[in-house]
């Protein structure tokens, strides 16, 4: 299956009429880039909508159909949501539509009206959920449509004494075992619809010989059904019980780390305060960039101003400073005519001289009077002039601001990035009491001798199976002993059911071991692409399809706390790459934060590694992710590059194709 | 696709029986199977493995 458009309306983020289309049929790699939030993973969930009618979430969920409806969408009473789907698949063209229309906003509302409609090279095919399970069986879909949060998922198939069924068995089905299994069960129902023809024959010929026969194969017949059901259900109650005890022990080993998640607490507080204090500082810079960017624009101005201010401040001076040398000059005449002496020399001043200085007295008056218009000088001048000679001097360039916002781009991300951490370990501590541990414990117990009684039943049980289809094979001799012809030919077809009863079973167990062989070299052959030390030679499978790494000195790193989240992430990187590898069937792979653990080198290796993956692969990623420049490790193969982006509440998020200089 | 992968396998096994089984029934009927896996395809699909089990077992045989 190779996806060419997806058409989204109103679904998620996307409001309105949404559009993906991957180039060049859909062949090669493309990117779709985003923010955490921006609406990546609504891109994937709308394909596993369209697909199979289900989306679920992180925890595994069923996300409601009233969730699913876009926000603005509902405010203006729009119950009405889409997704349409255009591929090719085995030569043929195919478009998929799925959609919910309701009256009101009720999930019964969608269900009840939801609509599916499939078409085939343009023709309406029938039944199409059918189809679609057909081509990707919904069971398999997590391995194609992966999300890179979920990769630690994988790192349970490594603990043997957790039993991982469900995971066990959507990898067996991606290798196509349990073909191997529905045709052995096919043809052990077609084994009973043959005895029960040739049963029918056998009242038809009557006599009392037959009729005791046929009594006795009734009685082991109705036997065997019963211990089948009893096994049957013996085996589902062991699932469920295996599925409890996988849920506690995974509980248990939570609790067991809530010490360093308390300490990852308190330490992304603290990371999450510091950042938040760098982006205000940040934030106040912008703002006085901005503002200085502003002034920029007035230099001109501001030059001119300063020169005029600057030339009346210095009249007013020059004015200021002649009328208080006057009224110094003033001062001196008059002490000195009240005293009748010169203050300079001491000489005793005579009439003449006193009239002279009366005179000069008056002149001075006169001066003074014409410099009384002069105002005080202006003492503000100096800090209005410093703004401006300020205003002048700023270096204020647009691509400062622009570093400035990339600078608070970054930190935002940061800052979301450890509050998602944050959140998912306080939901983690929450709730959580000392007791639990014991409690949890005691569960388990429980569990596995409730476990231990169901198996040891299930082994008397199948003991007394067989004891009875050994009878019935004793009671088939004698039926075919019978000399009629047509009981002779239905014995023929019981006998080749049973020998192909026989080959299947051995096979299953056969053709396990050859993928589980396949796998695993496959897995190393990637693995030794993208692996982070040299040390690591190649990757060892287990029963489960857990990877275990085996180091240069043969040392198995098969549990979780020898290697690193990064390492794991390589491990898990590698299976999934393996199963598309040795997958029964082509599809295209869209990976989902597929890098998220991994640091700058790794993370080139992967994407070296990508291209090879499948014939198209979709990688939704973060600019974290994908950093400026990691484009030229996917060696030419981006075939179409486009950005998810939330505009705001309103709007919800649109897809563009990507421009130069977008950050995500 | 991996059809003929599967079927292989089998033949494989077959060819190691005892008593093999006519390796023409095995390989239609594990391709009648791949054809149609879904639990709704499941009478349809022994009704045909019937048949073919009855075609090729018939009278004459």
């Amino acid at each position: 299956m190779i996806i060419q458009d997806i058409e989204i309306v109103n679904f998620g983020p996307f409001f309105g009429v949404q559009k993906v289309n991957f180039n060049n049929g859909g062949l090669g790699v493309h990117l779709i880039r985003g923010r955490n939030g921006d609406g990546k993973t609504s891109i994937q969930r709308s394909i596993l909508w369209c697909l199979y009618g289900i989306v679920k979430d992180r925890n595994g969920k069923d996300i409601k159909p009233t969730s699913l409806l876009n926000y603005t969408a509902r405010k203006r009473d729009i119950y009405d949501f889409y997704v349409n789907l255009s591929f090719r698949h085995e030569g043929s063209t195919w478009l998929l539509h799925r959609r919910m229309q309701g009256k009101s906003h009720s999930d019964r509302e969608y269900t009840t009206h939801m609509n599916l409609s499939l078409t085939k090279n343009g023709e309406v095919i029938t039944n199409p959920a059918q189809v679609i399970q057909r081509m990707i069986p919904s069971d398999i879909s997590r391995f194609f449509f992966f999300d890179g949060e979920m990769l630690s998922d994988y790192e349970e198939l490594l603990y043997t004494d957790v039993d991982t069924k469900f995971l066990k068995n959507s990898i067996e089905s991606v290798l196509g075992i349990p073909y191997l299994k529905t045709s052995r069960e096919d043809v052990r129902i077609v084994q009973k619809m043959i005895e029960s023809q040739r049963n029918k024959i056998l009242r038809r010929l009557g006599g009392k010989e037959f009729d005791e026969i046929l009594k006795q194969y009734d009685e082991v017949q109705g036997n065997i059904d019963q211990c089948e059901k009893n096994i049957e259900a013996m085996g589902n109650q062991l699932t469920e019980l295996e599925t409890d005890l996988f849920s506690k022990k995974r509980d248990l080993s939570k609790i067991d780390s809530i010490k360093k998640l308390s300490l990852d607490r308190i330490r992304l507080e603290s990371e999450i305060k510091n950042l938040q204090s760098k982006r205000e500082m940040e934030l106040t810079k912008r703002s006085q960039y901005t503002s200085q960017l502003y002034k920029k624009v007035l230099t001109g101005t501001s030059q001119s101003l300063i020169s005029k201010l600057q030339g009346m401040h210095d009249r007013v001076m020059e004015k200021y400073d002649k009328k208080q040398k006057l009224l110094g000059e003033k001062d001196l005449i008059s002490k000195g005519m009240a005293e009748q002496k010169c203050r300079t020399c001491g000489t005793i001043l005579n009439e003449a001289k006193l009239n002279d200085l009366r005179s000069q007295l008056r002149e001075i008056d006169i001066k003074i009077d014409a410099l009384t218009e002069i105002p005080e000088p202006n003492l503000e001048f100096e800090e209005y002039a410093e703004v401006l000679r300020k205003v002048i001097s700023f270096d204020g360039r647009k691509e400062s601001i622009i570093e400035i916002q990339n600078r608070i781009d970054n930190v935002d991300y940061e800052i979301a990035t450890k509050k998602s951490q944050l959140n998912s370990i306080r939901e983690s501590l929450a709730g959580q009491d000392e007791e639990e541990p014991k409690r949890i414990e005691m569960q388990i117990r429980d569990i596995e001798h409730e476990k231990g009684r169901i198996e040891g039943s299930m082994t008397a049980e199948r003991d007394t199976l067989n004891e009875f289809r050994k009878l019935k094979s004793e009671l088939d001799q004698k039926i075919t002993s019978i000399d009629q012809s047509e009981l002779k030919v239905l014995g023929k077809r019981i006998e080749t059911t049973k020998a192909i009863i026989q080959i299947l079973e051995e096979a299953i167990g056969e053709y396990r071991e050859q993928k589980k062989l396949e796998v695993q070299n496959e897995a190393t052959q990637i693995f030794r692409q993208i692996k982070s030390k040299d040390s690591f030679d190649h990757l060892q499978i287990n029963d489960q399809y857990g990877l275990g790494i085996v180091t240069n000195s043969g040392t198995v790193l098969d549990r979780g706390e020898l290697r690193s989240s990064g390492e794991e992430q390589v491990v898990a990187l590698s299976l999934i790459g393996a199963l598309n590898k040795c997958a029964n069937t082509d599809v295209a792979v869209f990976m989902d934060t597929p890098m998220g653990r991994l640091d700058e080198v790794i993370s080139e290796k992967v994407l070296r590694f990508i291209p090879k993956l499948a014939e198209q692969v979709t990688l939704l990623v973060t600019g974290k992710e994908l950093r400026h420049g990691d484009e030229k490790f996917l060696e030419g193969k981006i075939m179409s590059d486009l950005t998810v982006k939330h505009i705001n509440e309103e709007e919800g998020s649109k897809i563009y194709h990507t421009r130069e200089g977008d950050t995500v | 696709m991996k059809e003929e992968e599967i079927i292989e396998a089998v033949k494989k096994i077959n060819a190691r029986n005892g008593k093999p089984v006519d390796e023409e029934l095995l390989a239609q009927i594990i391709a009648l199977v791949m054809k149609n896996p879904i639990d709704e395809d499941r009478q349809r699909c022994q009704s045909q493995i019937l048949e073919i089990i009855n075609q090729k077992k018939g009278e004459a045989d």
